[in-house]
């Protein structure tokens, strides 16, 4: 039972990273109609990036900050350089192969700048393991998961109770509609893709103290995201959230319970609910019917 | 602007007079067998991996550039043509080339089970699922260590040249390898060409289209899938011979992504294009290690950026850019004697 | 006066030529209507006119040329209420009007809300439910109240009785006419219900394979042989 409970607990941590970069998945998915291959590799770039000001000596949170800042700009000027001129005429396999493009990029212009070795990064919130029951949970999964609550929340005031947001529902509901009337889709879908990459950053920020900041250090979760994006539907912010813990936990679990499947086999899993998902009900747990086209 | 444009243009591929592609086939094979005798082992393994890269790249170039499917998994056929060798012919003791058909009929039967299901599924979720299937890969290896030997691999001995030739091991495998691309390109330029070719362009291009031309899509995306696996599976067994070694790491993201890399920057649609880019890929990280480890990685993504939005016909297109001139200039070239 | 001027306006998909020759002038505060069959050119009149479709020619709205400038045409009161009604099924109606309104002050909007809340009551007692689960009248309604709300000073309107009952379609185009004489809002409508729209309308065009015909006062139309034959089925 305790080990179960852990399991559980465990899962919620790594469920939270999941769904953190499904979240920033989704918005690029509603904004552009397509996976970012590159998001993760985008969101250790950033963390990076804080590292770099972290040794120079500026204040963690100020790093955070000015890091979430250039990768809100980074994340934006890709839309418009690399998507925005592909997104009207080219097929899925083009944009796949930019983004897996610029996924080789910001991998090996990290290990160039910053070289391959692990970094020690710091953590917010350090401090002795708190117990929840039986089963343990260090500080920082703590400040993980409630982050990925607070993201969700703050991400539905934007969309809910905001004019900018409005326009944002509006442009992916409709985008034809949206631009005969003159609304500014083009800014929207800049501002997603911004939003996505800042999200990334501050969960790298977030994961770097436990995973080890290195190039490619998110690349072994990449697979759960999707998966997480995917079970959730495409579309859907809040789908995003559920598929991330339910990915997290039912692959913890199907860890240490299942027999045959162990540590390196959990990938497998991912796999199916992959298959599973698209080849039974493409539209995931809470995305829009013929959200992805099968 | 309009440069973008002309580059953009579709080009037909070169058409040059008979005696004149003769030449060319017979330029390139003698230099073909003619190098290994002057170069150092290295440089042969180099170029047997040229050739083992090119087999994957000729079948994805049929199920991508002809049929439109893409794929980011053919690592795992790879990596189970890799296996099949280093265990049957490494551990078992069968004879090296017997492992080529047996990965051919395997791959085609694995390709074929999971293409079944899989390509119910286009653009993007296919290549979700088949990009799933890459990295996953390296842990299947790893989960089935009682077959694979897991993470430490299984280091190879094979492939000894008969003791009537006296070549080294290096030039053996090396001419081993160039005569089973050869066979591949052959049979995949066959295959590219004439009433099974344009069915895959016709699925590529229309699939209802196709239907009312008596093309069942499901069947030629399926069988399309599956010899691309065989051709995967073939080129994993070459890579063996080349490397002799296999690991479970390397066959996971890094492999699928070169592997694209192999057919975009060749050019989609082109079986001359996917050697290209095999040569691209195995001498882009030799060209590049000194100027930083990471260039190569980085010169692979600015090369798949740069392909799709500036030069979509790959290095194929910039032969054909310069070579139509060519061939409508000078005499003999053209297509009428 | 007219409002919007178009001449020799040439436009198409890619190589698909429609247009081929459309000169027409629609005055201020006039309900223009352009009568055509199916593939007559209807849609991709009000989509050149919108800027959706590259065109040649020239388009004259209050005095300023619009083809070939980078400008949306809605950001200077043109609104297109478009064929199928392209409401955002996701948002609540009053949410669809809400954004409409972007451009405009907060404070407009709320008035502007409340306003057509008021003219179409449905609207109003609809107001927090996913626009997807309007009837096709409704639907109608919240696509021009939702062009409305960006207080244009032209509405193009793309067959508005597609689909709707004979009953819905009077009642739609008897508040288009309420519109047009409270707020002298000028309007163009394309149409191959004539009956109904020659009633609402001042003036009428025909468009037939992509040219225009001569513009008539509506009242004329009725008595012309060939429109009778051709829109009102006698």
């Amino acid at each position: 039972m305790t080990l179960f409970l852990q399991q559980i607990v465990d899962g919620l941590s790594s469920g939270a990273l999941y769904a953190a970069t499904a979240l920033s998945l989704v918005l690029v998915y509603r904004a552009s109609g397509f996976l970012n291959f590159a998001q993760a590799e985008m969101a250790t770039f950033g963390t990076f990036v804080v590292w770099q000001l972290w040794i120079w000596g500026v204040p963690l949170w100020a790093a955070v900050s000015l890091s979430l800042v250039l990768s809100f700009f980074g994340g934006a000027l890709m839309e418009r350089t690399l998507i925005r001129p592909l997104t009207r005429s080219a097929s899925h396999l083009t944009l796949i192969i930019v983004t897996l493009g610029v996924m080789l990029i910001l991998l090996n212009g990290a290990g160039w700048i910053f070289d391959f070795g692990v970094k020690e990064f710091p953590s917010v919130l350090g401090g002795p393991v708190v117990e929840l029951g039986p089963a343990v949970i260090s500080r920082q999964s703590l400040v993980v998961i409630c982050t990925v609550f607070l993201l969700a929340a703050a991400l539905w005031v934007l969309f809910q109770h905001t004019r900018i947001g409005l326009v944002m529902r509006a442009a992916v509901d409709n985008p034809e509609s949206a631009d005969l009337m003159g609304l500014p889709t083009g800014t929207v879908l800049t501002i997603s893709w911004g939003l996505a990459a800042a999200i990334g950053t501050l969960m790298g920020v977030l994961v770097a103290p436990q995973v080890f900041l290195a190039p490619g250090m998110l690349l072994p979760t990449l697979i759960y995201s999707f998966t997480a994006a995917i079970l959730g539907g495409l579309d859907s912010p809040q789908g995003a959230i559920v598929g991330g813990f339910i990915v997290g936990i039912s692959e913890n679990l199907a860890g240490s319970y299942l027999p045959g499947i162990g540590a390196d086999f959990k990938q497998a899993v991912a796999l199916a609910i992959i298959m599973a998902v698209l080849l039974f009900k493409s539209e995931g747990l809470f995305g829009t019917k013929g959200v992805i086209r099968v | 602007m309009s440069m973008l444009a002309a580059l953009h243009r579709h080009r037909p591929r070169l058409a040059v007079s008979r005696w004149s592609s003769w030449l060319l086939v017979i330029v390139v094979l003698g230099y073909l067998l003619y190098t290994p005798l002057v170069s150092v082992p290295f440089a042969n393994t180099q170029k047997s991996l040229i050739f083992s890269y090119a087999l994957v790249g000729l079948g994805l170039n049929l199920l991508t550039g002809l049929t439109g499917q893409i794929s980011l998994g053919h690592g795992a056929f790879f990596a189970l043509g890799a296996y099949l060798c280093a265990v049957l012919v490494g551990n078992e003791g069968w004879f090296y080339l017997s492992a080529v058909p047996v990965a051919g009929v395997v791959g085609f039967a694995l390709g074929y089970l999971f293409g079944r299901p899989a390509l119910r599924l286009q653009g993007l979720a296919l290549a979700l699922v088949t990009l799933a299937l890459a990295l996953v890969t390296p842990s299947v290896i790893k989960r089935l260590d009682g077959i694979t030997q897991g993470r430490e691999g299984i280091i190879l001995d094979i492939a000894e040249p008969p003791s009537f030739v006296s070549l080294d091991q290096d030039q053996w495998i090396y001419y081993v390898n160039l005569l089973i691309l050869v066979a591949g390109f052959v049979v995949c330029e066959r295959l590219s060409r004439g009433h099974i070719g344009r069915s895959m362009i016709g699925v590529r291009d229309n699939e209802n289209v196709a239907m009312t031309l008596g093309i069942r899509p499901a069947t030629v995306k399926t069988r399309v899938f599956a010899f691309s696996a065989a051709m995967a599976a073939i080129g994993g067994v070459t890579y063996a011979y080349a490397i002799q070694f296999v690991g479970p790491e390397a066959f996971g993201l890094d492999l699928a992504i070169a592997f694209i890399t192999v057919i975009v920057v060749g050019g989609l649609t082109s079986n001359a294009g996917a050697v290209l880019g095999a040569v691209f890929i195995v001498y882009m990280p030799s060209w590049t290690q000194e100027i930083n480890q990471s260039a190569a990685g980085i010169g692979y993504g600015v090369a798949l950026v740069l392909c799709m939005l500036v030069l979509p016909a790959g290095l194929i297109g910039l032969v054909r850019i310069v070579g139509h001139p060519l061939v409508r200039r000078v005499p003999f070239l053209g297509p009428n004697r | 006066m007219a409002l919007l001027e178009v001449a020799g306006l040439h436009a198409g998909y890619g190589a698909l030529q429609v247009l081929h020759e459309v000169d027409l002038t629609v005055d201020d505060g006039d309900i223009t209507v352009i009568l055509g069959a199916n593939g007559a050119g209807k849609t991709t009149l009000l989509r050149a006119l919108s800027g959706m479709l590259p065109a040649r020619g020239s388009v004259t709205y209050d005095g300023t040329e619009l083809l070939g400038r980078r400008r949306n045409p809605a950001r200077m009161g043109i609104a297109h209420v478009p064929q199928g009604r392209g409401t955002f099924g996701t948002l609540t109606v009053e949410e669809n009007l809400r954004v409409a309104g972007y451009h405009r002050p907060a404070r407009e909007v709320e008035s502007s809300i409340r306003r057509w809340q008021e003219f179409f009551p449905r609207l109003g007692e609809r107001a927090d439910q996913p626009a997807a689960g309007l009837s096709g009248g409704e639907q109608q309604m919240l696509a021009i109240a939702r062009a409305l709300m960006s207080a244009p000073r032209l509405l193009l309107l793309d067959e508005p009785s597609l689909g709707l009952a004979p009953k819905t379609t009077r009642g739609l185009f008897e508040g288009l006419k309420r519109i047009n004489d409270e707020t002298g809002l000028t309007m163009l409508l394309v149409e191959q219900n004539a009956r109904l729209t020659l009633a609402i309308a001042d003036h009428a065009i025909v468009i037939s394979a992509g040219r225009t015909g001569e513009k008539r006062p509506a009242a004329q139309m009725w008595q012309d042989e060939t429109i009778q034959r051709a829109y009102l089925g006698d």
